[in-house]
């Protein structure tokens, strides 16, 4: 058995040696740009350490570890040397167990010596804080990662049975999770990636060994299914007709079977599509700049918006001193429950649902969505391109010139009155308004529309109204660095159109100070004492929190609770829960009941929060860390 | 009719291959179809398309390369056609047309799969269909292009498959290139692929067929130069010398990558509007804001100016970088927020400082100034010491810095400090820690001494002259930097310099400082500090209400009575421990109780959590609060 792992290793040089160029490539690149001495070991751990889950390392390592994997078998038996080995005097048992055995023995080598290389590195930076190695944290890891390469290498086995055809199964196992996380939220244990899930206890990594010991056993079925299919599996064309044959109808099976399930889901698709343009009718309506689609129960709605589209889009025109009018796609039957309006290049989405009049909600959106066209238009692309630094610029800007062109004061008085006291109450600065990531983290994501909103105002105030097309042009220019990011990238934008970053944040500030100085209604409480408790019954989880109200003396009626949610590969949102107000005399409580599905492992992050004005937008608390009591 | 067989033979034995494959990948565009249509920010289903070509058509025309090209290169089973009366070529471009035609169906299939099912809202007109047909057919034909290139590539493929991935994630990632402006991203650009309705992009799909071009007759010259005998060659096992062809390629992708860090010319920044006060020598701009603070920003150009000045002349540099300051209302007055960006830029709300304050700043200004002239490197933790000592000792007036009037409270901020320090570990030589638990502003009172110390024992011109040699000093970004540190350490070279063993001048400093203990306004400064040690607890309360309990208890000395207040702040920190401070605003300011809990607040922390903790003490006896205690709790 020995000596047959030992073949087999030397079989999987070439695959040791891919990694050893990768790893020469990575740490060369380091050690040609970095003071090795200065590089602490989250340095060198990077994303691989961070709380969560990275799904792009999780992919490259199962790539990786697959190509191991399908080193394995199909080669021996493409090439006919399985032959050879059935010839000697072994089982063909030992012979699959010391191939699997092999991969995993020298996968966990290669992960043991990356952490040895590491760990010399590291050996390099004597300085007391980030110089400190992290034994116990890395011997988890470790440990983890080795059982995951168990994992992919079972995987591997079974999926090159199918040879390539076995890499669509693992992209259909893939997709599949992503669409189970769109429609439950989160995918639980089925899904690989939370192997590479995060999650600390102080300072111990924490291993997921639910999830962990449910892949180990699918593995283990995996590989007692791969050792009856590769065992009883031939080489040649001359051998034995009952292997190709069964193979033969196994493909065809499964070919039909495929077609079967392909032809059934088209006709149902096609069916549904059918059913919905008779039930619903879509109608088309274009104007001079937009190609409207909708349904014929909102021709009422479409028609009284209708008069107001091409002079709004004007408005927008002049405001901006857009150089371009683009034609725009507006698809208005969304029915999302998480977003009123869409928006990418010179198409718009959005819900249209009022059959009475229309709704300055609808105008407003529209507004707000060509705001969005206009952006990526007049900044080709350029402005999407910056991410991260210009999240707060992009909503806000919309909201500032829908506002502009649709007048509500009430709701944007309200939306800039939340935005105010979150500033006010979260010290929420600039910086991290320029880090969506980062500002996403720690505060509500919807601020960003407000509170931009506020900022866009300052701006238009402090270098003209005219500076906010003008700044939309400027990033687009081709002498632009695109390495820009975070402040710097607003420093040097705007002093190009002769506007200071400073000036227009200091008038930011008043502005959010004078709105909470101004205030005539609303209630802003604090939650206090926040509980979580678990029913041993029903495994709900309930969060409870006292209330405190502010200076208005008043306790808004409808509360809400965002849990996050772990989705790992889908876009998801993160679901908003109703609360429960309990008065007891002086005493204000309010409740909400989390189903457990909606967490994900044993943490969980959540925002609490309410409507301070009637029909106004949520205000949010800050995140807070949660963790599901035993 | 030698290629019709051909073409025969090869539907023949991939053509079953090939119909499973087609299934296969019209059920995973269906799934990416049915997942599309449920997503909550969904666009529109013609996103699939993009979405296929960027996962399934590679994987597809991956397999297909195997299939058709590799098997037979690295079976030899090659030879058995070319041995056939037909032109060389023909086979190759059989294979070549074969998995063309398969693979641009695949591509056209799912822009119609996608069409067959949208709703009719997506409104899909002839113009719009074509474009998308043809982007997807351009890019359906770069795949199948590389992928016959590189399946001629024999056992390496895999390697340069590798390559092209990674170059690939590289140009995509790297910040300081647009790929969108370079087809073939830019046909794929994530806008304009779906949404654009009316451009033809022809530039970019013209040359997308150029480099697909580039890939298909590079792969005619590999299978067919000299008979077909580097194909061969790399169709056999890989050998010692091609693993070091292996390496050698590793080294040039790495210089590539080196060189494809393109530097991008930004232009400087320099503060503009009409509240900036600017001074030319050296150069210096302070933003006010409002005009009801220009009088604050003329004493921070003063100061400023004149401590650069000093130590432009001290030193003997002609160019400097430019110092720039910005006043932000918002931050509290403590709050300093350096940032080496086009020279040293400063944030700070400088409108109520008073002259310690102002020389904080021109500290702190100083000690980025210092950093940015040593590429960063002056905060190692073993020089960091003299980084921080020297900026203080210039932002004090430098060879004035002696007579400094506020000299007496940060010798007893150092004193303080030293209360509390365990002297096994040279302080100097463990800075990290140092400014970790004592706070930055002890840590720089300390050094300052340190070298007040030194400047008495070895003369104004000791200082320069130490400063001198790390200013001067050629300073790598690279490894090298770090093992030529490791030669000379900054002890030695500071024996070097001063002539004073390291560790003995570290002790003959602390008696020089506890004799400080003895002069009457430390005195008095010291015991305005509580003599107390504290401790923050993370508990939960009878409710199962998380909270944050900190007591005092009494050290040596304690005097009772002392005027001051209490806090206690605390910030989520990372399991990984690192150089921080403390950002958060929220305070909790109690008197300094020793009986009994003295904080106890509401905990925002979970179970598992780890928090940075802080308790300091704040009196108006000193400019700055004191810390306590510095720890990081696990929340349990």
């Amino acid at each position: 058995m020995i000596s047959l792992i030992r073949k087999e290793l030397k079989q999987l040089m070439p695959f040791a040696l891919l990694w050893f160029c990768l790893v020469v490539m990575f740490y060369g690149a380091e050690l040609a740009t970095v003071r090795i001495d200065e590089q602490s070991y989250l340095g060198w751990c990077d994303q691989y350490c961070d709380v969560g889950t990275n799904v792009d390392i999780a992919l490259f390592t199962i790539l990786l570890y697959m190509i191991a994997a399908y080193s394995l078998f199909p080669r021996e038996f493409d090439d006919y040397t399985v032959d050879f080995l059935r010839s000697l005097p072994l089982s063909r048992t030992s012979i699959f167990i010391s191939k699997v055995l092999a991969a995993w023995i020298l996968l966990c080598f290669l992960l043991v010596l990356d952490r040895i290389i590491q760990a010399a590195f590291l050996l390099m930076n004597t300085q007391t804080i980030t110089g400190k190695h992290y034994w116990n944290i890395d011997l988890q890891f470790l440990l983890r990662d080795s059982l995951f390469a168990f994992v992919i290498v079972a995987h591997g086995v079974f999926l090159s049975w199918f040879r390539t055809v076995g890499l669509i199964l693992y992209c259909i196992y893939l997709v599949s999770l992503i669409w189970l996380e769109q429609a439950a939220g989160v995918s639980g244990i089925y899904n690989i990636f939370s192997f590479f899930n995060n999650e600390y206890d102080g300072t111990n990594l924490l291993l997921d060994w639910t999830t962990i010991g449910f892949h180990i056993t699918v593995a283990l079925i995996l590989l007692l299914i791969s050792y009856m299919l590769w065992t009883r599996t031939d080489s040649k064309p001359s051998a034995p007709r009952r292997g190709k044959v069964t193979k033969l109808l196994l493909s065809i099976g499964l070919s039909i079977v495929s077609f079967l399930f392909v032809a059934g889901y088209m006709v149902s698709m096609t069916q549904r599509s059918v059913i919905e343009s008779v039930d619903s009718g879509i109608r088309k309506l274009q104007t001079e700049h937009f190609h409207f689609s909708y349904r014929d129960v909102n021709e009422s709605a479409m028609r009284k918006l209708e008069p107001f589209v091409e002079p709004d889009y004007q408005a927008l025109v002049a405001l901006l001193g857009a150089q371009t009018q683009p034609i725009i796609h507006a698809d208005m039957t969304s029915d999302s429950e998480h977003a009123l309006g869409l928006a990418s290049w010179k198409k718009i989405r959005m819900v249209l649902e009022s059959e009475d009049e229309v709704d300055p909600l609808y105008r407003r959106v529209l507004s707000h969505e060509t705001a969005h066209v206009f952006q990526a238009v007049e900044s080709d692309r350029m402005l999407a391109k910056a991410g991260g630094s210009v999240g707060f610029f992009i909503e806000g800007m919309a909201q500032y010139t829908s506002f502009s062109i649709v007048p509500d004061p009430e709701s944007r008085q309200s939306n800039w009155l939340i935005s105010s006291v979150a500033w006010d109450r979260h010290n929420i600065k600039f910086e991290e308004m320029v880090n969506r990531s980062v500002f996403e983290s720690l505060y509500d994501p919807e601020l960003l529309y407000g509170i931009g909103d506020i900022w866009v105002d300052a701006m238009a105030q402090a270098c003209g109204e005219e500076s906010i097309g003008n700044f939309l042009r400027a990033v687009k220019r081709k002498e632009a660095a695109p390495n820009l990011s975070g402040p710097t990238y607003w420093r040097y934008h705007l002093q190009h159109i002769g506007c200071e970053l400073e000036e227009v944040n200091n008038l930011w500030r008043k502005l959010m100070q004078e709105a909470i100085e101004q205030q005539s209604a609303g209630a802003f409480p604090y939650f206090d004492n926040v509980v979580v408790t678990r029913s041993e019954a029903t495994d709900l989880i309930t969060i409870s929190a006292e209330l405190r109200a502010d200076e208005s003396g008043i306790l808004p009626q409808y509360y809400y609770l965002r849990v996050q949610s772990e989705a790992k590969l889908a876009n998801t949102v993160s679901p908003v829960l109703n609360g429960k107000l309990v008065t007891e005399g002086a005493r204000a409580t309010v409740e909400f009941a989390v189903l457990p599905r909606l967490i994900d492992g044993k943490r969980f992050r959540y925002q609490l929060g309410y409507t301070p004005v009637p029909d106004s937008r949520t205000y949010f608390d800050k995140w807070r860390s949660g963790a599901v009591p035993d | 009719m030698g290629w019709f067989n051909l073409l025969v033979k090869d539907v023949r034995e991939h053509g079953f291959a090939m119909l499973l494959l087609g299934v296969g990948f019209i059920l995973v565009v269906f799934l990416a179809l049915e997942q599309q249509l449920s997503g909550a920010f969904s666009m529109s289903g013609f996103e699939v398309v993009r979405f296929s070509l960027i996962t399934n058509v590679p994987l597809i025309a991956f397999i297909l390369g195997n299939r058709l090209i590799v098997k037979e290169y690295i079976g030899g089973t090659r030879k058995f056609v070319e041995a056939l009366p037909i032109k060389p070529y023909t086979p190759l471009l059989v294979k070549y047309i074969l998995g063309l035609f398969y693979i641009i169906t695949l591509c056209v299939l799912v822009v119609m799969i996608v069409a067959g099912t949208a709703s009719a809202a997506e409104d899909i007109d002839k113009t719009y269909l074509q474009l998308l047909i043809i982007k997807t057919a351009a890019i359906g034909l770069l795949y199948w292009s590389v992928v016959f290139f590189v399946s001629l590539t024999g056992r390496i493929r895999l390697v340069l498959y590798v390559l092209m991935g990674l170059a690939l994630m590289y140009f995509i990632n790297v910040p300081s290139i647009d790929e969108t402006r370079f087809a073939p991203l830019a046909l794929m650009d994530r806008q304009l692929f779906v949404f654009e309705r009316e451009i033809f992009p022809w530039g970019e799909l013209i040359q997308t067929a150029l480099i697909a071009l580039g890939f298909v007759v590079a792969g005619f010259v590999l299978a067919l130069l000299n008979e077909g005998s580097i194909a061969e060659q790399l169709g056999k096992p890989i050998s010692r010398r091609d693993m070091v062809a292996f390496a050698l390629l590793g080294l040039g992708c790495m210089t590539v990558y080196s060189t494809l860090q393109k530097k991008w010319e930004t232009p400087f920044y320099e503060l503009s509007g009409a509240q900036v006060i600017r001074v030319s020598e050296p150069v210096i701009a302070v933003s006010y804001v409002e005009d009801q603070y220009l009088t604050q920003a003329q004493r921070v150009v003063d100061s400023l100016q004149q401590v650069i000045s000093d130590f432009k002349a001290d030193v003997g540099i002609d160019q400097l970088p430019q110092v720039q300051v910005v006043l932000n209302t918002d931050l509290e007055k403590t709050e300093i927020e350096p940032e080496l960006t086009d020279g040293v830029l400063v944030t700070a709300n400088f409108i109520q400082y008073d002259d310690f304050e102002y020389d904080m700043l021109s500290s702190i200004a100083m000690h980025h100034l210092l950093l940015s002239l040593t590429n960063g490197r002056w905060d190692y933790e073993t020089r960091h010491w003299l980084l921080d000592g020297l900026a203080r000792w210039w932002a004090d007036g430098g060879e004035n810095a002696r007579d400094s009037v506020h000299n007496d409270e940060l010798f007893a901020l150092a004193l303080v400090a030293l209360r509390r320090i365990k002297l096994s570990d040279n302080p100097l030589h463990t800075w990290q820690t140092i400014t970790d638990n004592y706070g930055f502003e002890a840590a720089s009172a300390m050094s300052y001494s340190a070298l007040l110390y030194l400047e008495e024992q070895k003369g104004t011109d000791m200082i320069v002259q130490l400063a001198a040699d790390y200013i001067n000093e050629d300073i790598g970004s690279s490894v090298v930097e770090s093992v030529q540190s490791k030669f000379l350490s900054d002890a030695a070279r500071f024996e070097n310099i001063t002539g004073i063993e390291f560790t003995a001048f570290t002790a003959q400093w602390f008696e020089w400082l506890k004799a400080k203990e003895s002069e009457p306004v430390v005195a008095e400064l010291l015991d305005a500090v509580p003599r107390i040690e504290g401790e923050i607890k993370s508990v939960v309360d009878e409710r199962g209400v998380h909270r944050l309990e900190a007591s005092f208890s009494k050290r040596e000395g304690y005097i009772d009575g002392v005027e001051g207040t209490c806090v206690l702040r605390h910030q989520l920190a990372s399991a990984y421990d690192r150089e921080t401070m403390i950002y958060t605003i929220e305070r909790d300011r109690q008197p300094c109780k020793t009986n009994g809990v003295a904080h106890t607040i509401e905990s925002p922390y979970a179970a598992g959590d780890r928090v940075y903790g802080l308790l300091e003490f704040e009196s108006e006896r000193f400019h700055r609060p004191i810390p306590l205690w510095v720890g990081r709790i696990h929340v349990k």
